[in-house]
């Protein structure tokens, strides 16, 4: 599997692009994050690369196949997209949303192998003790990991996940990193994903695309694309960069009796 | 560990068949109250009576009268099948509308399609001798409350769409135009003649008796052809829910499904409200039981809702005609009087639990 | 900030108006006084409806009326320039004389009575407040409650009208013609007994929707010797079960139509839409069984003759006609309209006010 962009441009008026000429390309065992302050048009190449917003112009292809002439249903088998984690409400129970993933590929009856599908995703992810439950009476965290496991059950050659660990604790933040590394390493797939923690990104990314005011400002391996000037340059702030850390700790003080 | 799937995976299957079965018993309750139903009125034709009308279609029995034979298959049983139909249609409507919208308050009220439907009766109720030139006869008020109700919501749609196509705004818009015609409503009634009152206050409280047999037939078509179709596409509905990014990433069709549903639940509202007057409560409330009962999935829900909004509306219906017969009470005012505490009840076990 | 200055205005003038309003009354109340002690023959003393007694010095001049019945009585006196404000479903009773409307027929607008300064208000009792009463009257107007909707009080009600508004001759007339044809239903009806007495389903303008023994159609129907069906429900106006109605098989069916459906009333004279809202009547469920549709004993009847003043003698006839055709084959009902009409309003009488009529 092959996704190329090419000069990638979006606009919701033809006037103001927020999305102004971008290209790359994504191959199976590629983790790609993209970085850049807000509205710098990240979830934008997202949600066009998954045809939820029609680009301006510009050319998106699937192994050479451009996206536009590819059925919902074909895209829906070879793309999958965890949205941004917000609190939304769906109801049911984790099998029922789980199972929203096998739709490109159920008719109408859900068949054994559908079944067997989803437990194992939701055991390889040790959620099946959640099978059962009402996914609306999850913690964050577990239905961030819910809706990762669908896309799961799409069994995709790319994910997209915008956001993914937003608003999550540390410990999950890792997890679902871990998660996502997973599937790069081990079931040898692509993943481009939104991320706003630098940290994050720099230890899990193969690539870093860092844009600012949609274009690319840099691009290529974390270390060389995160450094101070890069960071200077987009988001405007000061940073040292400390091999090893995650947290750079300089407010923390005692607080004395 | 292999175990624990076979496990979890018999659970699943469990459910499914407990959903089927449940389906199947709504099934059968249903015709229950109808064969109890039949049987109950205020006159004299009871069981016994109704057996014999029934015995006299096949060999002719002298002790039935033509009455008694009409009062069983010209009154009780249309009366029966349109309590029914509009059960079904407003419960099926509601259902696509809550879960197409998002939000569990959206029914046919909600998005003032009543409303509008009552504005176009009232119309007719009022004004209806000015309208004798179209020559729609009895059908004068059902057609002018199936177009207004279709009026309302093209305007709903034509404000949220030029606003946003956002779930909020469409519901915003639907609250607000349906407001609109409610007053309009209340102007009419303000300007009309005191003599004309007591029929427009009847239709708003809504009957299910009088429906001739065209409207029986217009329902029981618009409530077969949307069933199939819901049925059909229950899938992408059930993906609905989880709003438009996720829908188009699963390969859903979203501006398609969506404009779909909105069609349905207008049609299903519009043909219920035409024939019947306001029957509020039912498409807000039998969709919510139905989804306590046998959960979301669409492919059991929608044969379930229709079942249970049925049930529903024919077990107040038969209330409504035999609790203080021969003065029948409107089925609106027992709709809300069983159907709430039901309601509040469901929603306290669930939260109990 | 013009709306402002126009509430205040209005407020003001309210107030100067209740000033003079106060002066006056207190003027008249010691003038009052001397004259009833030197001639109260002069007075007129009257009963309403509510059983209320009202007295006034002379005959009404200047009223204003929310009774849509009154209008026709007040036409038969020739009082009809006595209205200088009417309710807004209340027929204009001169049209060439543009009355203005004071509110809603349920509402009276106390404000703008107060403006027009007439001498009384004709209301229903149900429509005035206690305190909206309190004020009319301590504003020097009277308000009188004759309502016209109970057909056994029409004589009493039309009497005092009569004397209300100085022509008691005219409501002698309408006395004298209505007790002549009281009379004719009762000899007529005097060899029926009373388990013979039809039974009759009565039908407001609502489909199924009945009067019990406490709506005016009761009275309608057993001055004209009938006996309802529904008198013992607990609704005013019950909606009646089809079923029921088709048991209980009555002798006879009537059914009210409405005058803004246009089909009935003054000056309507196509029959087609009448017999086709008829036919319409007579073909519901099962209604081809009824003794009453096969024995041709279902009327319509135009609201005009309904539970009003007229109804009292023109409605109960054409139901006595329709329950007793045997009783009442001599009584052309249209006739007596027609000479009432030319008796009591002199002048000819056009319209249908009832259907289908029999010679």
């Amino acid at each position: 599997m092959e996704l190329s962009v090419n000069d990638l441009k979006f606009g919701y008026t033809k006037k103001t692009l927020v999305v102004k000429g971008i290209s790359f390309s994504a191959q199976p065992g590629q983790l790609i994050s993209l970085i850049g302050p807000n509205g710098s048009g990240k979830t934008t190449i997202v949600k066009c690369l998954n045809k939820i917003l029609t680009p301006t112009s510009g050319n998106i292809a699937l192994d050479g196949k451009d996206v536009k002439k590819m059925t919902a249903r074909e895209m829906a088998r070879r793309i999958a997209y965890v949205p941004q984690f917000t609190n939304s409400y769906l109801s049911g129970s984790v099998m029922d949303v789980v199972m929203m993933g096998r739709r490109p590929y159920i008719k109408w009856r859900v068949s054994d192998a559908d079944v067997e599908i989803v437990l194992a995703v939701l055991k390889d992810l040790e959620l099946e003790e959640l099978a059962h439950e009402q996914f609306q009476e999850l913690s964050g965290g577990q239905k961030q990991k819910i809706l990762i496991a669908r896309a799961l059950v799409q069994k995709p050659d790319l994910y997209l996940f915008d956001e993914p660990i937003s608003f999550l604790d540390i410990k999950n933040q890792i997890d679902i990193m871990e998660l996502a590394r997973n599937m790069v390493d081990k079931e040898n797939k692509a993943v481009i994903m939104v991320v706003h923690d630098l940290n994050m990104a720099m230890r899990y990314s193969d690539q870093v695309i860092l844009l600012k005011s949609g274009a690319v400002e840099a691009a290529g391996l974390p270390k060389s694309v995160l450094n101070q000037k890069h960071i200077k340059e987009v988001y405007g702030v000061d940073t040292r960069i400390i091999e090893g850390q995650f947290i750079t700790p300089t407010y923390g003080r005692e607080v004395s009796a | 560990m292999e175990q624990n799937i076979d496990q979890a995976k018999l659970n699943y299957m469990n459910k499914r068949s407990r959903k089927i079965l449940f389906v199947l018993f709504l099934s059968i309750a249903l015709v229950m109250t109808a064969v109890i139903s039949i049987t109950m009125g205020a006159s004299s034709v009871d069981l016994q009576t109704v057996l014999q009308v029934i015995g006299d279609v096949f060999a002719r029995n002298d002790a039935i009268t033509d009455i008694q034979r009409d009062i069983v298959f010209k009154i009780r049983l249309p009366r029966i099948i349109t309590a029914i139909l509009v059960g079904m249609a407003l419960s099926n409507a509601g259902l696509l509308m809550q879960g197409i919208f998002q939000n569990p308050l959206v029914s046919p009220y909600t998005l003032g399609v009543s409303n509008g439907a009552a504005f176009g009766a009232s119309l007719a109720i009022i004004f209806g001798a000015s309208f004798s030139f179209l020559n729609f006869g009895q059908f004068l008020i059902p057609v002018f409350a199936f177009g207004f109700a279709v009026l309302t919501m093209l305007m709903v749609y034509g404000v949220a769409k030029a606003a946003s196509d956002s779930s909020s705004t469409l519901i915003l818009a639907g609250v607000a135009i349906g407001y609109l015609f409610s007053a309009l409503v209340s102007l009419v009634k303000y300007l009309s003649d005191v003599k004309d009152l007591p029929e427009l206050v009847f239709w708003m409280m809504g009957s299910l008796s009088g429906v001739p047999m065209a409207g029986i037939i217009i329902m029981l078509v618009a409530i077969t052809v949307t069933m199939i179709l819901m049925m059909w596409f229950a899938w992408d509905l059930n993906i609905m829910s989880a709003g438009e990014e996720t829908a188009i990433s699963l390969g859903v069709d979203y501006k398609k499904i969506k404009m779909m549903s909105f069609g349905i639940s207008t049609l299903l509202t519009a043909v219920a409200v035409a024939f019947t007057g306001v029957i509020g409560f039912i498409g807000l409330v039998a969709p919510h039981v139905t989804k306590m009962l046998i959960g979301n999935d669409f492919r059991y829900a929608v044969p379930g809702s229709a079942l249970v909004g049925a049930l529903l509306l024919l077990t107040a219906d038969t209330i409504g005609r035999n609790i203080i017969a021969p003065t029948q009470l409107p089925v609106g005012i027992v709709t809300s009087m069983i159907g709430v505490p039901f309601f509040l009840y469901l929603i306290v076990r669930k939260r109990g639990k | 900030m013009k709306n402002n200055q126009k509430r205040m205005l209005k407020w003001m003038s309210c107030m100067v108006l209740l000033g003079a309003m106060v002066l006056s009354f207190g003027g008249c109340s010691a003038s009052q006084g001397e004259t009833k002690a030197a001639d109260s023959k002069d007075g007129i003393t009257v009963t309403d409806t509510m059983g209320r007694e009202i007295a006034i010095e002379k005959p009404l001049e200047k009223i204003v009326t929310y009774n849509s019945g009154l209008t026709d009585v007040l036409v038969m006196f020739g009082a009809e320039g006595t209205v200088i404000g009417r309710g807004d479903s209340v027929p204009n009773p001169d049209p060439s004389v543009d009355v203005p409307t004071v509110g809603k027929w349920n509402e009276p607008n106390i404000e703008a009575i107060m403006e027009l300064k007439p001498e009384a208000v004709f209301t229903y009792a149900a429509n005035m407040t206690p305190e909206n009463e309190q004020l009319l009257e301590s504003a020097g107007i009277k308000c009188i409650y004759l309502e016209l909707t109970d057909v056994s009080k029409a004589t009493e009600e039309v009497t005092a009208l009569g004397a209300l508004f100085g022509n008691e001759e005219k409501a002698a007339e309408f006395v004298k013609f209505h007790d002549k044809y009281a009379e004719l239903i009762e000899k007529k009806l005097k060899n029926v007994k009373e388990e013979d007495k039809a039974s009759i389903y009565y039908e407001g303008y609502t489909d199924y929707k009945s009067v019990n023994k406490d709506a005016g159609g009761q009275a309608l129907i057993a001055a004209a010797g009938g006996i309802n069906i529904a008198a013992a429900e607990t609704a005013k106006y019950p909606e009646i079960s089809d079923e029921w109605v088709l048991e209980r098989n009555p002798d006879a069916i009537v059914k009210l139509v409405s005058s803004t459906k246009k089909i009935m009333g003054f000056d309507l004279t196509d029959e087609a839409p009448v017999k086709a809202f008829f036919d319409t009547l007579i073909a519901r469920p099962s209604w081809s069984n009824l003794a009453a549709v096969k024995d041709g004993k279902v009327i319509l009847l135009s609201s005009d003759v309904g539970t009003t003043a007229l109804g009292s003698i023109i409605g109960e006839l054409y139901l006595a006609k329709t329950m007793y055709p045997e009783q009442f084959k001599d009584v052309d009902v249209n006739k007596v309209h027609q000479e009432l009409q030319t008796t009591l309003y002199g002048d000819d009488l056009v319209g249908i006010f009832a259907y289908p009529t029999k010679k």
